[in-house]
């Protein structure tokens, strides 16, 4: 069985700050070993300093993680500069997970490099039955890295998580293993806990504005022409910025919308998934989806809607108090996107959205909890994987 | 109302989406302008609570690792530096954050024409001192002097980004310039406080360490002393001996052959010769209060008077003394210093007595929840308050050996015995009307 133990801090020193989670989350300051520590902080703190402290602080535990615009955890979210969440997990079998990561995950590579860590996965354990992914944000071909998880795995096995972000500027993001610091990785974490389930989902309050334009050339993930025109430029005019505009200039403003099909749309509350864009071709004229984008596809610029964000949550948390029944929360991991945090919510809007997610869900107990602002979602959607972008995205870690 | 035809409807969809597109922008725009509020308002909070972390601060290292993780946290800036400068315009490091890698040169870098203006800068390339932060590989850095009340630096925050991190976090705004100035300043209160209650906490650990030094010092002189006076007079006992033994074979002797003044002169040397044996006899039991372990046992005080009334029959019957014994408690000590301690307050009192009146002599005693007490009380001469200082002191004599015998060391063993006790002793008197001596013994001695 997997025991979960999470903390949060805003401590500036990275040594202080990990020491300060471990010992929370475990309690017993004297014992800190646990067997599987996963980590979010925000762009700012000492990784090296992080791991190796985590390490000298609990030297047989594998470390997992990933950094985010923010982290959030059961005692709230933090976007500053050097803001960190663990989840330290204690297994009482070393069977009940596996670990596994890759250095050099892109657009063009998605399939072949999750492909690949799936397959290390179910080598070491067959009896996984969900996988929690951490992968870089800033280019990656998601549906594709799910296609590759699946092809090992059945599409049936849930993969949940998200991919890493900075502050926000759509620079670099890292990733996590050991002692490895990586920019371009990908961490994947196979639990093979009998006892658990998952129990998830996600939400998004944007609505569509007015015409959708088209793709009209594509390649993968890369778009080239929107309704016949360059893409980046085309877009921007839309947006009254010129084409020079970095990406990360547009993150909380150009959320695109892609239709999603209609037996989607009552779990979803929504017709669109959205998409977001962090990079762009260096001559500015194409820019890349985090999903294969074919030749027709409709997008939609959109826009935030509040009453939707409230209501759409509230929803969620509804649907999945209803699916977890009388099971026992054990742990709840989160992926929220960066523009979720600070970048289009003031802090009591924040605030706020979070506590109308953490109350009714844990309702009072002391339930560790993990979240990160990243720049994707990794959650089911009609009992399949999907890849989510702007959205809160719930799993709860049921005890069966 | 005039029909719009497809072309002029598409116009206005158009228009209506361009407003609407635009819309998202200014929102955008007000949602960045509250961010920066709040951040605004984050950065007063957190110096609020600085002020009051940092007066818990235990000490100067912990205070200036404390202000230089604030000064991360409040300005978003990852390199701190934390300078603190003398009179004599020397600098030392006190704190810095994110700079481990330059700590050999970080003393030297910052120098006058960095803080020449006075107060708060940011300095950018393109600035004279550009060349300066870079040395500790800052591309920006916001440099700020803090001042005493003579306006005289003592003390310098440096906070800046790489260029690395500037591409993350952007440039170092002019807007933070007020609040950094004001954190400044208030580093710069705490620290005087800090340096005030620094130098006030040496000088009383330097004052403690003096008096623990001269405290040790007195004891070991004491020590030193009640050795001397032990080994003196333990060697001198013998050679006394002989000299009395043969003082008296002598004056036996040849007591028929010495006229009257070579027999005064012998009284003369007899009398020395018994005053010296009894200061000797004093002394060794004065260094014996101290030097020997001593077991304690549960005494009758009715017995200790018992044994001293033996012990002074033949004073007590020359002087024609009466002792009444009204109530003794029981206490825990050492018997035979109590023996002593009795003795000698009951011998004085027999001794100083007003020239034909014979002494009497009440001794009571009781308890309180925590002590034992006793008194001996006589009708004698009485002693002068002014002499209180005096009495208990070894070798004081309020009276000279021609009108009362004595070493001038009773009461000194007295005192002993009872401080050896954990006790006090005192007395009342005033003359020619008696005393009364006091003792007071903590009950439940575990040992002495």
């Amino acid at each position: 069985m997997l025991h979960f133990f999470s903390a949060s801090t805003g401590i500036v020193n990275s040594r202080k700050a990990i020491k300060y989670c471990l010992e929370t989350a475990l309690v017993t300051p004297g014992d800190l070993s646990c067997d599987l520590i996963v980590i979010h902080a925000s762009i700012g703190h000492d990784f090296d300093q992080l791991l190796d402290e985590a390490n000298q602080l609990s030297p047989q535990a594998i470390v997992v993680g990933c950094t985010g615009a923010g982290v959030v955890g059961k005692e709230g979210s933090n976007e500053q500069m050097r803001a960190l969440a663990v989840m330290a997990i204690k297994a009482d079998h070393k069977s009940e997970f596996t670990v596994t990561y890759c250095d050099n995950i892109r657009g063009h590579n998605s399939y072949e490099q999750a492909h690949v860590m799936a397959k290390t996965l179910k080598t070491h354990n067959d009896q996984v039955n969900m996988i929690m992914l951490l992968a870089s944000g800033i280019d990656i071909a998601a549906d594709q890295a799910i296609k590759g998880i699946e092809d090992v795995f059945g599409a049936e096995t849930p993969i949940f998580g998200g991919t890493s972000s900075d502050n926000s500027k759509a620079i670099s993001s890292f990733q996590f293993f050991n002692q490895h610091i990586l920019e371009r990785g990908a961490v994947m974490v196979g639990f093979a806990d009998p006892t658990l389930e998952l129990v998830s989902g996600a939400t998004h309050g944007n609505v569509p504005i007015g015409m959708p334009f088209t793709v009209t050339q594509s390649e993968g993930n890369q778009v080239f022409e929107l309704d016949e025109q360059e893409a980046w430029p085309f877009l921007m005019k839309k947006l009254h910025l010129p084409p020079t505009t970095h990406p990360r200039e547009t993150i909380a403003i150009a959320g695109l919308g892609e239709r999603i099909q209609d037996e989607l749309i009552e779990e979803y509350g929504n017709k669109m998934i959205l998409r977001v864009i962090v990079k762009i071709s260096e001559d500015h004229k194409s820019f890349y989806m985090p999903v294969d984008c074919p030749v027709g596809t409709q997008l939609w610029l959109t826009k935030r809607d509040e009453q939707r964000t409230f209501d759409g949550l509230d929803v969620l948390i509804e649907r999945l108090k209803d699916d977890m029944g009388s099971r026992k929360l054990a742990a709840v991991f989160h992926t929220d996107c960066v523009a979720r945090g600070r970048m289009l919510f003031n802090k009591i809007s924040k605030a706020e959205i979070l506590k109308h997610m953490q109350k009714p869900l844990v309702g009072g107990e002391d339930i560790p909890w993990l979240g990160i602002y990243g720049f994707g979602e990794f959650t089911l959607l009609g009992g399949k994987n999907h890849f989510h972008n702007y959205t809160t995205s719930i799993y709860a870690l049921v005890r069966s | 109302m005039k029909k719009l035809d497809y072309g002029e409807l598409e116009e206005m969809v158009r228009d209506l989406q361009a407003r609407v597109e635009k819309g998202i922008t200014i929102e955008q725009d007000l949602i960045n302008t509250k961010n920066e509020l709040d951040a605004e308002l984050n950065r007063f909070r957190l110096m609020q609570r600085y002020s009051s972390d940092a007066l818990k601060a235990e000490n100067l290292d912990a205070f200036c690792e404390l202000t230089v993780e604030y000064f991360v946290e409040i300005f978003n800036l990852p390199r701190i530096l934390f300078l603190e400068r003398d009179e004599n315009e020397k600098q030392q490091v006190l704190a810095h954050f994110g700079l481990k890698e330059y700590e050999d040169i970080l003393d030297s870098t910052i120098d006058e024409s960095m803080i020449a203006a006075g107060k708060n800068s940011i300095i950018r390339e393109g600035d004279g001192r550009y060349s300066l932060i870079q040395k500790f590989g800052l591309q920006e850095a916001i440099i700020c002097p803090i001042c005493d009340k003579e306006n005289r630096c003592t003390g310098i925050v440096v906070a800046g980004l790489k260029a690395a991190e500037i591409i993350y976090y952007g440039s170092i705004e002019e807007k933070v310039s007020d609040s950094f100035a004001l954190m400044t300043q208030k580093v710069g209160g705490h620290l005087q406080i800090l340096r005030v209650n620094d130098r006030l906490k040496q000088g009383i650990a330097e004052a403690t360490q003096e008096l623990e030094s001269q405290a040790e010092e007195l004891k070991r002189s004491n020590k030193d002393l009640e050795q001397f006076a032990y080994v003196t007079s333990h060697d001198l006992k013998a050679p006394l001996r002989n000299i009395a033994s043969f003082v008296q074979l002598l004056n036996r002797k040849y007591e028929d052959q010495f006229d009257e003044e070579a027999k005064e002169y012998m009284l003369f040397v007899l009398g020395g010769v018994r005053r010296l044996n009894n200061l000797i006899k004093d002394l060794l039991q004065y260094s014996r209060v101290n030097r020997i372990d001593v077991g304690l046992e549960h005494i009758d005080l009715h017995d200790v008077v018992d044994v001293v009334k033996t012990n002074l029959m033949e004073q007590a019957q020359r002087e024609s003394a009466q002792i009444h014994i009204k109530h003794l408690p029981m206490l825990r000590g050492n018997y035979s210093q109590m023996v002593q301690l009795m003795q000698n307050i009951i011998s004085n009192a027999i001794k100083f007595n007003s020239e034909g009146i014979p002494p009497l002599i009440e001794i009571d005693g009781g308890e309180t929840p925590r002590e034992v007490y006793f008194s001996v009380k006589d009708n004698g001469i009485g002693i002068d308050a002014k002499h209180t200082d005096k009495i208990f002191s070894i070798f004081q004599r309020l009276h000279s050996p021609d009108e009362y015998e004595g070493t001038g060391i009773g009461l000194s063993i007295c005192k002993r015995i009872v401080e050896r006790h954990k006790g006090k002793i005192w007395f009342e008197s005033e003359p020619k009307k008696g005393a009364t001596f006091f003792v007071q013994i903590p009950k439940n001695l575990k040992r002495i």
